[in-house]
């Protein structure tokens, strides 16, 4: 037992050890060993502080790098050693390199474009350098090997093709040849236009207006290497470049200052100023919307004030046409006063007795006129002061009514009259007798007025729903549908009919409504034009101990 | 014209005051008819020949100036307004659109009856005949004879009161009459101060002889003294 125990101990060992073995020949066969060149040319490569690779070119290396299973070495030396080592197949990859037809002979590239950059002139400040011209005896500062020097649109070409004589001093890397001008050694130096951007504040350089040298920089590989080698590079790159949230763009945006739209990355105070701009924008809306709040508030009391200096006007005009209507009104029968008295004194001896009587009659008649008008005017301004006092006594209604048309009958004898009151008669009810008298009056008054041709007007008093319904009917011309409504407005005359002028105050129906309404009644006229008018109000009978309470409460002043 | 032959049309819609007039004016010998609408009046104006109208403005149906505009179109008889309105712009309103005169309510009869004798005088006014009897101003020729007045062959109808005015300011031409002169010579010394009525009845005239542009500055307004008459 114990034998077939150790055996089984021994061959799970086996097995273990068979499996670690297996695992690590699988290590070794997806971690394929990958020189890559690296130069000193920040921000796009370069070697940071604690000695590893950084840059816009590592990541993408790195990525291509676990998907490919790569294990990345990196092999540290300048431009120029670089390109030495990648010709002699010292390292496998050299990223960040232009394409040339001479370097072409010598290395093969990827197809994908990685990055497009080009090359600056810059001066040291102070040095006068404008164009390729200014180039001219001066000391140049160059990137040994570089595309930019050496390449068919390199700055040799250039000043070549201006004829312009200058020394280039041609240094291992972009850091030198700043250095190399910062000192005074060179007076200008080419670099790139990357590495310019990021380092040109550490020295004493300033920026030209001199660009040139576009170049697109690949990946190259030594001449001769593997076509899957490349194809594999050439796929990751275009995989990458086709997702705007890959490594690649990230990079791009890191190192770079590209968006993956390819739109220049805000610099921070870019930012700043924006947030600034908007603070300013801000501080413009509020002052903007207090501002406005303040116009919208002067706009609102200039709106109220016009409204209100229109109602003034409105006011104004009103009491203008009341005085000038009450003038004229009053000298109406003013003036068959004055006539009258004068001619008995201007012409008595010419005058027969019953001339003199008659004018005094007409006198009489005006005087009375007169009173009337004073009457309406004073209860206008009762109505308006809320002064309107009902003495409240029990009437009989059918009585009222008969009085006041025994009365109108001596008042205009052509005229035939009719009263229709229940034969039964009518409960009495609690009134202001002389006001709703007045109210009868009033109405009987306009209803004879318009009763043409002798044709009859008809008083009647009928009990319906708790009240006692007047109405005083005549068969005139009748009133337009459109006047109405306005007839118990005050000053509201309707338009002068044939045979009939529009003379008084206006005021009759508007204190008809008032005393009518100070009884807890209603008023209001029908009528049908050609067929005559038909004026109604009602009187409560309910609460007949409380209605002078009830009357005086119910008056409005501002009526 | 004696008065019992002068024959005046009263128009009030108050029965009282038509009564009253018609009653004052009859002792005073004049023939009186009354109308009360402005229908009845142009109607008795068709009809009959009047020396005198006198009329009420508030009446049924149409009003007091629109009947006097109405009866302007065949009549040059002078017309007194009488009504209660009191405001300068009604009485210049009505001066303008026809009136002679204009008699507020109330009024003493010896007042209105004064006003009437005044207008009468006005239209029956004939001044000595001038050594010239014809004035001649451009296209506009007046005939003093005969009161006749044409622009361009044209008679234009013109009020015996805006005639004597014109015949007036054209006998003396190149002068400037004061405002205190014309209003003696042509409404009476009465209404010496009555400025207003001569204005208005220069804007009248102005009105119905400026048909043709030349005759715009014939009748000059000299401000604040008076009016003067140019010859084109």
């Amino acid at each position: 037992m114990k034998r077939y125990l150790i055996l089984l101990l021994c061959l799970s060992l086996l097995c273990v050890s068979l499996f670690s073995l297996a695992v690590s020949a699988d290590d070794s066969v997806s971690s394929i060993p990958m020189k890559v060149g690296l130069y000193e040319n920040s921000p796009k490569i370069f070697t940071d502080e604690e000695g590893n690779a950084a840059g816009f070119w590592p990541p993408v290396i790195d990525y291509i790098a676990s998907k490919e299973g790569w294990e990345i070495e990196y092999v540290h030396g300048t431009w120029i050693e670089c390109l030495t080592r990648l010709e002699n197949g010292q390292i496998d990859i050299m990223p960040d390199v232009a394409y040339t037809e001479e370097r072409a002979a010598l290395y093969d590239f990827s197809e994908e474009t990685v990055y497009v950059s080009w090359s600056r002139v810059y001066a040291r400040k102070g040095v006068n350098i404008e164009s390729i011209l200014d180039l001219e005896g001066k000391n140049v500062a160059v990137l040994r090997g570089s595309v930019n020097v050496e390449g068919p649109e390199g700055i040799k070409k250039l000043v070549s093709a201006f004829q312009v004589n200058c020394i280039f001093i041609e240094l291992d890397s972009y850091t030198k040849v700043f250095e190399t001008v910062d000192s005074g050694e060179a007076d200008a130096a080419v670099v790139s236009k990357d590495f310019g951007n990021l380092h040109e504040a550490d020295f004493d350089v300033a920026k030209t207006a001199i660009l040139f040298q576009p170049a697109s920089l690949y990946f190259a590989f030594p001449k001769g290497s593997s076509s899957t080698l490349i194809e594999r590079v050439d796929y990751r790159v275009k995989e990458l470049k086709e997702d705007t949230s890959s490594i690649y763009y990230q990079s791009l945006e890191r190192w770079l200052g590209v968006s993956p739209a390819g739109r220049t990355v805000i610099p921070p105070w870019v930012k700043w100023a924006l947030l600034g701009v908007i603070v300013v924008a801000f501080g413009f809306a509020v002052m903007s919307f207090f501002h406005r709040s303040r116009v919208m508030s002067k706009s609102k009391e200039l709106i109220a004030e016009t409204a209100e200096r229109k109602k003034y006007e409105e006011l104004n005009k009103l009491k203008s046409d009341l005085l000038s209507m009450v003038s004229h009104e009053l000298r109406t029968p003013l003036a068959t006063i004055k006539g009258y008295a004068t001619m008995l004194v201007d012409y008595d001896e010419k005058l027969t007795s019953d001339e003199k009587i008659q004018s005094l009659v007409s006198i009489d008649k005006a005087t009375s006129r007169l009173t009337y008008l004073v009457d309406q005017l004073l209860d206008m301004s009762r109505a308006d002061a809320g002064l309107l006092e009902l003495e409240m006594d029990p009437a009989n209604p059918a009585a009222l009514i008969r009085q006041a048309v025994a009365e109108a009958r001596l008042r205009a004898p052509d005229c035939s009259f009719e009263v229709d009151v229940p034969a039964e008669g009518l409960p009495p009810v609690r009134m202001d007798v002389t006001r709703i008298r007045q109210v009868l009056d009033n109405l009987l008054e306009n209803a004879i007025k318009y009763a043409a041709n002798g044709k009859a007007v008809t008083v009647s008093a009928r009990l319906h729903d708790g009240d006692v319904v007047f109405s005083v009917t005549d068969r005139g011309p009748g009133i337009p549908e459109h006047e109405l409504e306005r007839i118990f407005d005050r000053m509201y005359r309707i338009e002068p009919q044939a045979g009939v002028s529009a003379k008084g105050l206006g005021l009759g129906l508007s204190i008809c409504k008032a005393l009518v309404e100070a009884h807890k009644g209603r008023i209001w006229a029908e009528s049908r034009p050609g067929e005559g008018s038909r004026f109604i109000f009602t009187l409560p009978l309910g609460d007949q101990e409380n209605s002078r309470n009830v009357a005086k409460d119910n008056q409005n002043p501002r009526r | 014209m004696s008065p019992k032959t002068t024959r005046i049309l009263v128009v009030d819609d108050d029965v009282e005051i038509l009564r009253l007039i018609r009653r004052v004016l009859e002792i005073e010998g004049f023939h009186v008819i009354t109308a009360e609408t402005g229908e009845a009046a142009i109607q008795e104006m068709e009809r009959e020949q009047f020396d005198l109208l006198v009329l009420d403005l508030m009446l049924p149906g149409i009003d007091g100036i629109t009947t006097c505009r109405h009866i302007r179109n065949f009549s040059t008889l002078p017309i007194i307004i009488l009504t209660a309105k009191t405001n300068v712009e009604e009485k210049v309103k009505a001066l303008e659109a026809c009136a002679d005169d204009y008699v507020t309510k109330p009024f003493s009869t010896q007042e209105l009856v004064a006003r009437v004798r005044a207008a009468l005088r006005r239209s029956q006014m004939t001044f000595p005949a001038p050594s010239s009897s014809q004035v001649v101003s451009g296209k506009l020729e007046i005939n003093c004879l005969d009161r006749r007045v044409t622009v361009a062959g044209e008679e234009i109808k013109l009020t015996p009161t805006e005639f004597n005015l014109l015949q007036e300011l054209a006998l003396h031409n190149g002068k400037v009459l004061t405002h205190t002169y014309l209003l003696n010579r042509i409404w009476g010394s009465e209404y010496r101060d009555e400025l207003r009525y001569l204005h208005v009845f220069v804007n009248r005239l102005r009105n119905k002889l400026m048909l043709h542009e030349e005759n715009q500055r014939m009748i000059e307004n000299i401000s604040g003294v008076g009016y003067r008459f140019n010859i084109l």
